[in-house]
């Protein structure tokens, strides 16, 4: 890899700063909801005060630096969060498309993909939040634990640099592998293109959700595959099965194709419903930061549906 | 190709931008040939949908390139810029489109007529029926076509179903083979087989007869009492009742025809006997406007030639009738051969008629029997003294007669088959044996020539031999007549010249035979109702000859019994009560008499070109292979006809060979051979028709008279008629636009709707 791809993006980056306290927030939220559970008692160490914007806790007011300053402050703490993230990112072939040349200046699927679990670690790791990563294919290709300093942010992103995507995606034995990896209760955070067999796909992420973790998943496709563009006769050659072909009129087509995309993403949707499972579709044309607010805010209503 | 094109295309070249109609497909083939590569990801989605709709997909797609196609044909078809002629604009209107083309072609002999220009009329009758066919196939190739000859009606020359170029080839070539036949054109016949090949097809086609003839006024001139010319009744009704029936007469007749035709060649005896004399008559017509001298006629006995016949005039429209002697030199069979020679000969047009022959089986002698009614040794006193030394003169002068001379008592077991002719003279009466076979040698064709006289039991003659009308004898016998003592003997005052027997006393000569005294005759009463229910036979007796007596008695009277000739004369053969025998006149009359009467030979000597032929065939003398030499041979093969085949029993006593394919002049030759082996040949000739010498055309104002009240067309200049046809062409450019631009928003219109459906 001559140029590897870099999936810190500084404009990414500086476009979710002010993610920060969103993020923050919602986990928190989070982690308040997680009080009720049998995990209790989490060491709580002051650390700053940080001045009041309107969505803080108002809970978290310093009352008395407001008494003698007449200002809002926040108090904040060095927070030991028994959080565990694991970023699922799935590296088979299907995930390289756009593939031809002349959609270099777009992002393949997977460097979408890659991006997008490199700034939420990043976001993660940032407020002290254990982050692992795993690859997948057919099969598990590579697992790093949790960890939360930032250091690990580094040996993450060397592992989705490293990613080759060469395999099919795999099925139900898949996910109980992946299932099996996860020892606590973590939030699992899926990004795939999930073209693989939909029986298969809903049996697996339903054996994810046995594990009481909580699962998201975030069906990633390129524009392409959402709009089905073509307009010349073209060759439709299979990223992960080489010998599919297909050369067809794709004008014709696209009714049908459009179709059956809507039948299994509206299944896909109705599955993860039913085994509460967070559900979000992403493009590759969506804007990154875009994409993380979406998920932030589903997931700050789902804490407050909890609460 | 170009040439079928141009029958419906003013730009027939252009008809090649139809090759654009490939355009669509190229552009659709190259399009499938051309592609991107996509490595696409969500296969699944794509084989899936690809699954379902490939039937609908490839049937739009088919539909949208057919609409494409066929705006493209349409375009390069309106750039070549098509049109209709009126037959196919009123197909269009509903009306059956076919139409059935029946085209008749006179090919009679009269066709041949050679022009100035070296063409004959005929060969303008043929380019007028490629001009026919050509126009027709213009208009609308899918008629039928259909073209019959005058000269074979029942077998159409040509039978086309459609007017393709191959056919139109077929026909062509059909055509260059057909020259003039040697038949007139029997358009009765004709028309007939038209109108019956019409009612056969039976479909409500259209149908168009042309007709196309040198109308010969002989041919289509009507009488007052005919409701049109009868060589177009059987068409009458076809034409009258249908309105889809046209008729078209083409005229290529020439307007003064000059034509001399010889029209008749005939013998004026039944008999013809070596080395007599016989008489024929000959007639020449002059079917031209102005009048012909000193025409020279050449007459052949087979290879012989004998000295020209010198007709000196012959009026414009008149026909002269010429005798002329010939004397065969030998008996069997004969032909005799008259032609125009000459420079009038040279110069006619129609060369057919100018000659014309006549066969003669040529008898040694011709056998008469004589019945001596009152026979003696004294000359003087024998009753057929006279009258046979008038019929065989001794020395060396041949009167062409071989006598036999009987009493009645010798009648007995005579074989009556081998005369010709038989005298009863002064024969009292006859036995009931040689009654019978006196009547059926007359039944038979035999001549019976009765002569009064003393013996003549006048009661025995009424009750058999006249029997009523029955019998042989045409009229009853009265009592004998002599003129009052002292008065002047009767004389013949009054006879039919133009008899053949009394032919010869006309002018000077009839003083001679007005020198005859009679003293006695027999008086006649004629049958009171001469022709009671009998049709077939002649009309009664004829009286040839009568005397100067009071009540102008007859002297000869003529009739018929059977096919043999009875000639009854009131007064003796002898000089008992006459002497006519010292008169001049009564070797002429008596071998005049003798010859008229003897049987006619049952072979014909000369038929008209296009009648059966019909030949005597006894099965009992002949065998039964007959052969026939046309004149044409040896070019053409001997017929050979077969008696079981082709036996027609003309009578129900003589069985007959009959040929009826007698299409070619000239002397034909029909060979039988006798049981015993031996070949009997006799010619008969085959003549052209006289009517058809007749060139005149009826002319325009002639058949509007004919037709009455058929509607037809009368064309004179075929190429101005087919013009005509051709300026009814309408083009149709503008509605083949205005479908290629529905087809083309139709296209857009459904490759939208198909491509609607890709937004979602």
């Amino acid at each position: 890899m001559a140029s590897p791809p870099n999936y810190l993006r500084p404009d990414v980056l500086a476009r979710i700063s002010d993610l920060e306290l969103r993020a923050r927030y919602a986990v928190e939220g989070f982690i308040s909801g997680m009080h009720r559970s049998p995990y209790s008692g989490y060491s709580v160490e002051f650390a700053q005060h940080r001045e009041y914007v309107p969505g803080d806790d108002l809970r978290r007011l310093d009352w008395r630096v407001y008494g003698k300053t007449d200002r809002f402050y926040i108090k904040q703490y060095e927070e030991e969060t028994n959080l565990q993230a694991h970023v699922i990112v799935d590296c088979s072939a299907s995930m390289r498309y756009p593939a031809h040349t002349d959609r270099s200046d777009r992002l393949t699927k997977f460097e979408y993909a890659a991006t997008l679990a490199a700034s939420m670690t990043y976001l993660l790791t940032h407020q002290q939040d254990a982050v692992g990563l795993m690859l997948f294919d057919d099969r598990i290709r590579a697992s790093i634990a949790p960890q939360s300093h930032h250091a690990h942010l580094l040996s993450i992103i060397r592992q989705l640099e490293q990613a080759r995507l060469e395999h099919p995606t795999g099925g139900k034995a898949l996910f109980a592998e992946l299932a099996r990896n996860l020892r606590r209760r973590s939030i699992v955070v899926i990004i795939s293109d999930l073209l693989a067999d939909l029986d298969e796909l809903v049996a697996g992420l339903q054996s994810m959700r046995h594990g009481n973790h909580e699962v998201v998943v975030m069906h990633l496709l390129d524009a392409d595959e959402r709009t089905f563009p073509f307009q010349d006769h073209t060759l439709f050659e299979g990223l992960e099965a080489v010998d599919q072909n297909l050369l067809i009129d794709p004008q014709s087509l696209r009714q049908g194709y459009i179709a059956a995309l809507d039948a299994f993403t509206t299944r896909l949707r109705g599955a993860c419903a039913g085994a509460k499972i967070d559900f979000v579709e992403l493009s590759t044309t969506d804007p990154l930061d875009i994409a993380l607010r979406r998920y932030l805010t589903a997931r700050s209503h789902w804490v407050k549906a909890r609460a | 190709m170009l040439g079928w094109l141009s029958t419906f295309l003013m730009n027939p070249a252009l008809a090649a931008g139809t090759a654009a109609v490939a355009g669509p497909i190229l552009i659709h083939i190259l399009s499938k040939r051309r592609f991107r590569r996509v490595q696409w990801a969500a296969m699944d989605f794509l084989l899936e949908a690809h699954r379902h709709n490939r039937r609908r997909v490839r049937m739009e797609q088919l539909i949208l390139l057919v609409l494409r196609c066929l705006a493209m044909l349409l375009l390069a078809l309106m750039i070549a810029r098509p049109f209709l002629r009126a037959g196919t604009v009123g197909s269009l209107l509903g009306s059956v489109g076919r139409t059935e083309r029946i085209v008749l072609l006179d090919d009679s002999f009269s066709m041949g007529y050679r022009l100035s220009d070296g063409q004959s009329v005929f060969q303008r009758a043929t380019a007028a029926v490629k001009q026919i066919a050509q126009s027709a196939a213009a208009e609308s190739p899918a008629d039928t076509f259909t073209l019959i000859l005058t000269s074979r009606p029942r077998q159409p020359l040509c039978a086309l179903p459609s007017l393709s170029e191959e056919n139109a080839r077929k026909l062509d070539d059909a055509i260059e083979g057909v020259v003039p036949s040697q038949l007139a054109a029997r358009f009765p016949d004709a028309t007939q087989s038209v109108a019956q090949l019409i009612r056969s097809t039976a479909s409500q086609a259209n149908t168009a007869i042309y007709v196309i003839s040198d109308f010969q006024r002989t041919d289509w001139a009507r009488t007052a009492n005919e409701p049109t010319s009868p060589a177009l009744t059987p068409l009458a009704d076809l034409i009258t009742q249908s309105k889809s029936c046209r008729l078209t007469l083409v005229d290529v007749s020439i307007d003064s025809p000059k034509n001399l035709a010889l029209t008749d060649l005939v013998a004026l005896q039944p008999q013809i006997a070596a080395g007599v004399p016989a008489r024929f008559e000959l007639a020449v017509a002059n079917h031209s406007p102005a009048a012909v001298e000193q025409l020279e006629l050449t007459a052949a006995i087979a290879d012989q030639t004998l000295p020209p016949i010198i007709i000196p005039r012959i009026a414009p429209g008149q026909t002269v009738r010429e005798p002329i002697e010939i004397t065969f030199p030998t008996d069997g069979a004969n032909q005799l051969r008259i032609q125009l020679s000459g420079a009038a000969a040279s110069s006619d047009a129609l060369a057919l008629d100018n000659a014309r022959s006549i066969g003669a089986q040529v008898v040694p002698a011709i056998h008469a029997l004589i019945i001596n009614g009152e026979p003696g040794a004294d000359p003087l006193r024998d009753e057929t003294y006279l009258l046979r030394t008038a019929l065989r003169p001794a020395g060396r002068a041949a009167s062409g007669f071989d006598l036999t001379i009987t009493t009645e008592q010798e009648l007995d077991g005579l074989d009556w088959s081998r005369f010709q002719v038989a005298i009863l003279a002064n024969v009292a009466r006859l036995g009931v044996g040689p009654r019978q076979s006196t009547e059926s040698f007359a039944r038979n064709g035999g001549g019976l020539i009765i002569f009064a006289g003393d013996q003549v039991d006048a009661d025995y003659y009424n009750r058999e031999l006249f029997a009523e009308g029955q019998g042989i004898l045409p009229v009853t016998l009265g009592a004998s007549a002599s003129p009052a003592a002292g008065q002047e003997p009767f004389h013949l005052a009054d006879w039919d010249a133009n008899h053949p027997i009394l032919r010869a006393f006309s002018g000077p000569l009839a003083t001679v035979l007005r020198q005859v005294r009679i003293l006695e005759f027999t008086s006649v009463r004629l049958p009171a109702i001469t022709t009671t229910q009998s049709t077939s036979a002649p009309a009664g007796p004829q009286i040839l000859a009568r005397y100067d007596d009071p009540d102008h008695s007859p002297a000869i009277v003529l009739s018929s019994f059977g096919r043999g000739a009875v000639l009854f004369i009131t007064t003796s053969a002898d000089q008992e009560w006459n002497d006519w025998a010292s008169n001049f006149s009564y070797v002429p009359l008596m071998l005049e008499a003798a010859a008229f009467a003897s049987r006619s030979p049952d072979a014909p000597s000369r038929i008209t070109a296009g009648s059966p032929l019909v030949f005597p065939f006894d099965p009992a003398e002949y065998k039964p292979t007959a052969r026939l030499r046309t004149p044409t041979y040896p070019v053409d093969p001997e017929i050979s006809l077969v008696r079981e085949s082709l036996l027609v029993p003309s009578s129900p006593t003589t069985p007959s060979l009959q040929y009826d394919d007698t299409t070619r002049c000239g002397l034909w030759s029909v060979e039988l051979t006798t049981t015993s082996g031996d070949p009997r040949r006799s010619f008969v000739a085959v003549n052209p028709d006289p009517r058809e010498s007749d060139l005149a055309p009826v002319g325009r104002a002639g058949l509007e008279t004919a037709m009455g009240d058929l509607t037809y067309d009368y064309v004179r200049d075929v190429a101005a008629f087919n013009a005509d046809a051709l300026a009814a062409r309408q083009e149709f450019w503008w509605p083949l636009l205005l479908a290629a631009v529905v087809v083309l928003m139709t296209e857009q219109a459904l490759a939208w709707h198909f491509g609607r459906r890709v937004v979602t």
